[in-house]
């Protein structure tokens, strides 16, 4: 396998992905016209719940109830998806994003126009391992997206936070340079901060998260979205680590519930997630910070909520 | 004539083929190669190989028995043909600046033979002593070896993440930058400095570390005297025009009495190529040319190499025993603080006794835990690998570095069995963590504990705090990279001597199905 895909990359190479990309972008205009039923007229609802399907087709309708891809994506730009691609284990380990929903959301960017789309984690584990582990990078070739290495401090710049902790973070160029930024966590259970939803899924946007560890977890977490909000949050909820989080030991820890959670607000879409994990939002001490700092809302009776089964 | 110059360059296509396998090996920083590609580059490795011998005798750790049968037959072919370091001096000498043109640049030289002897019995008494700490100075495979990973890889590093920025500048994505090996004060003067000393006897002489210093050309060179192709010069046609001794690395053909040394001679087969008048053939060991060629039996040498024999096989029951007693001792507790050691190592003492320190596993690991050690192991351990948890951690199914290792100092394990391997425990101190300290969330350490030998329990409200059970540790240190506290770490990772078994965490079951009925909002 590994030969096959050495000798597929020198093969394609650039010429090759070029090619890729712009066959996926005329595939997709086909596709538009095939199917323009997925797009309402109206986008109000602020966050949509879906369960039942398989990741691919719960996007698909979860993102139809907000109004369309082009709601988010516009032709020409440039779109960073963020994963959670924190661990070296397989996809049925719920470790890591659900790599199906990851390609998924790369061929819809793709096709509402989008220049390039750019994906990268900084894993906890060995990231050339995780990557090819997480079954991610290979989703993201197979779909024309990029990845991209998040290894070195290089690619990563200072910038100024206005948190109450966190005053500053290195932060990934990809999050500063893109127009679009669409957060894809992971639902999982976490031993120390109970649960990691959107807002947990950012610290692998930056480069020391020891500091953030050392000075106050809740609080660096709440104050991080001050600097940046994601566009669009989709919370993988198809398979859910619901103990030994956040890497899990075995299949054992894994639940299958064909749920996910999509939202423009980060803090409702992680008060949602933690509902879904058997938590109530006012246990989980960022999810309480965020809302207090009014970065969003863990109210959801304020909220109009789709909710879809399949 | 024909044939002799055939020779000469068959010997360079095999020696720039060895050297540059070797070297590739080296540099499989993606992990494209197989144990067995590495088992069949280094097969004939003399040092390793013999070390691994000695652990398990067996066909494919036979390489060095080979190289012995090779040398009876055609001389000291290993050290121009096989050896790394040889290959590299031979590609140095091609760099020595030419003086007016004299291309002819070396002399015949008298050797010193109680150095040489004297290195090669020493190199002996500390392998049966149970130290490799002198082969890991004098052995060429793994000089060169340090030299490689000290020297060679920062710069194949940087053009490797120079070639990701031009192509990612260009919106192809299909390198991946390397992190730049970390800087080992010792480790890079001993090689830079070593580099120098060899230029210099390259420049000065050719190869007098390879007739003068080496331990294995000189076991070689004892052997080469009874091989039985030999370089013999032709009283009748040798005009002593000394064009060959000129042309001659390893100093070893004294034209005055048309005699070779073949102690020293690392059959490069230049002097065929150089001699005009055809005076000297490679050839079978009874067609006789001129007597003068036949070098008279030496009892003193014989003693020596009988010596080397006896000792070969008294390693050999030295191990055989040795192996019998691991895991019936030191299985109570030891305050000294060791250094840990990589899975599939065993012990201390076996990685002692078996690593050379060529650094093919530091290399080769993927997360940069294994480091060169500078005095962690003692002096007697210096640039022995360990594990360095402040730089990295050990991926739980990674077995890397027992895949690549030559000399059976990392025994290869499959990961399953890796996975149950402890070659240290975690040691929690809830005064230095910092949600005693600070009361805040954290469990960066729990986080990144593979087998949730560290898992978070409850502590104040709505806090957890770490706890470890050392039953199912391994010791791979992700608890220990992972911990902010600073100045020192609240977890660390105390090294086993004798490397144990874990218990396994629990066992996988099958997934289950639970898909919400409603919403829970």
């Amino acid at each position: 396998m590994e030969r096959r895909e050495f000798m597929r990359k020198l093969c394609l190479g650039a010429v090759g992905g070029t090619l890729m990309v712009k066959g996926m972008r005329a595939q997709s205009k086909d596709l538009e016209l095939l199917t323009p039923s997925f797009i309402p007229s109206s986008s109000g609802y602020d966050l949509v719940a879906v369960k039942g399907g398989e990741p691919e087709v719960m996007f698909d309708k979860a993102i139809a109830a907000m109004g369309g891809m082009t709601q988010f994506v516009k032709a020409g730009q440039k779109v960073v998806v963020k994963p959670n691609i924190g661990w070296d284990v397989a996809p049925e380990r719920a470790g890591n994003t659900n790599p199906q929903l990851v390609s998924h959301i790369i061929k819809r960017c793709l096709e509402a126009g989008a220049a390039e789309v750019c994906i990268f984690d900084n894993p906890c584990d060995n990231w050339v391992k995780t990557y090819k582990t997480s079954g991610i990078e290979y989703a993201v070739k197979l779909a024309g997206g990029k990845m991209f290495p998040a290894n070195e401090e290089r690619f990563f710049k200072n910038v100024n936070i206005q948190g109450k902790v966190l005053k500053t973070a290195a932060v990934h160029e990809l999050i500063l340079n893109s127009d679009v930024f669409i957060n894809v966590p992971i639902l999982k259970n976490h031993g120390s901060t109970l649960f990691t939803g959107s807002m947990k899924n950012l610290m692998g946007v930056v480069w020391d998260r020891r500091f953030w560890h050392r000075n106050n977890l809740h609080q660096c977490i709440a104050d991080f979205p001050k600097f940046k909000k994601p566009d669009l949050n989709v919370i993988d909820a198809y398979r859910v680590m619901f103990r030994n989080g956040p890497k899990g030991l075995s299949q054992a820890d894994v639940k299958l519930m064909k749920s996910m959670i999509i939202s423009r607000d980060i803090v409702a879409a992680d008060s949602a997630a933690s509902r879904l994990i058997g938590l109530d939002p006012s246990e989980i001490t960022h999810i309480v910070m965020a809302n207090n700092s009014k970065i969003g809302t863990m109210d959801l009776s304020k909220l109009s909520i789709q909710r879809i089964n399949i | 004539m024909k044939v002799s110059h055939r020779l000469s360059i068959f010997r360079i296509v095999v020696a720039i083929l060895s050297f540059t396998l070797i070297t590739l090996a080296f540099f499989d920083y993606v992990s494209k190669l197989s144990f067995h590609h590495f088992r069949t580059i280094l097969f004939l490795q003399f040092v390793p190989s013999l070390l691994q011998f000695i652990q398990s005798p067996s066909i494919i750790t036979a390489g060095f028995i080979l190289v012995i049968l090779l040398t009876l037959l055609f001389g000291r072919v290993y050290c121009s043909w096989i050896c790394p370091l040889g290959i590299l001096q031979d590609g140095l000498c091609k760099l020595k600046p030419h003086k007016r043109k004299r291309r002819n640049r070396y002399q015949y030289y008298q050797t010193n033979k109680w150095l040489k002897y004297s290195i090669l019995i020493l190199t002996f008494v500390s392998i049966l002593l149970g130290s490799t700490i002198l082969l890991r100075f004098i052995d060429p495979y793994s000089l060169y070896g340090k030299m490689t990973y000290q020297l060679g890889s920062p710069v194949v590093v940087g053009v490797n993440n120079l070639a990701f920025d031009i192509l990612q500048q260009m919106g192809n994505y299909s390198l991946k930058p390397l992190p730049y090996p970390s800087f080992n004060l010792s480790a890079f003067v001993f090689s830079i400095g070593f580099l120098g000393i060899l230029i210099f006897l390259v420049f000065w002489r050719g190869r007098v570390y390879c007739t003068e210093w080496c331990p294995v050309g000189t076991l070689l060179g004892l052997v080469s005297k009874f091989s039985i192709f030999k370089l013999r010069v032709s009283e009748s046609d040798c005009t002593a025009c000394g064009l060959c001794a000129r042309n001659c690395k390893a100093g070893c053909i004294d034209t005055k009495l048309k005699t070779i040394d073949f102690e020293r001679c690392v059959a490069c087969f230049n002097c065929l190529r150089t001699c005009s008048a055809h005076a000297i053939i490679f050839t079978h060991h009874q067609s006789k040319i001129g007597e003068s060629n036949l070098y008279h039996p030496d009892i003193q040498r014989r003693r020596i190499l009988g010596m080397m024999i006896t000792a070969t096989a008294g390693l050999g029951l030295k191990s055989a025993m040795a192996q019998a007693n691991i895991g019936t001792k030191a299985m109570l507790p030891n305050p000294k603080p060791y250094p840990v050691t990589p899975p599939g190592s065993l012990s201390l003492e076996h990685f002692n006794k078996t690593c050379t320190a060529c650094h093919l596993c530091i290399n080769a690991c993927p997360t940069q835990v294994l480091q060169p050690a500078m005095l962690q192991f003692g002096l007697i351990g210096l640039f022995q690998p360990y594990l360095d948890f402040h730089k990295n951690f050990c991926n739980y199914d990674c077995v890397r570095c027992g895949e690549v290792c030559p000399t059976g100092a990392i025994k290869r394990l499959n990961s399953d069995d890796k996975k149950l391997v402890q070659i240290g425990q975690a040691h929690f101190f809830r005064e230095n963590c910092v949600v005693y300290t600070e009361e805040t969330a954290c469990g960066a350490c729990s986080e990144h504990c593979p087998t949730k030998a560290v898992h978070m329990v409850s502590y104040k409200a709505g806090l957890t705090i770490p706890e470890v059970n050392q039953n199912i540790c391994v010791g791979c240190g992700a608890c220990e990279y992972a911990c902010p506290a600073l100045p020192n770490k609240a977890i660390y990772v105390a090294a086993n001597p004798i490397h144990f078994q874990a218990l396994a965490p629990e066992k996988s079951t099958k997934i289950q199905e639970e898909i919400p009925e409603e919403f829970p909002f």
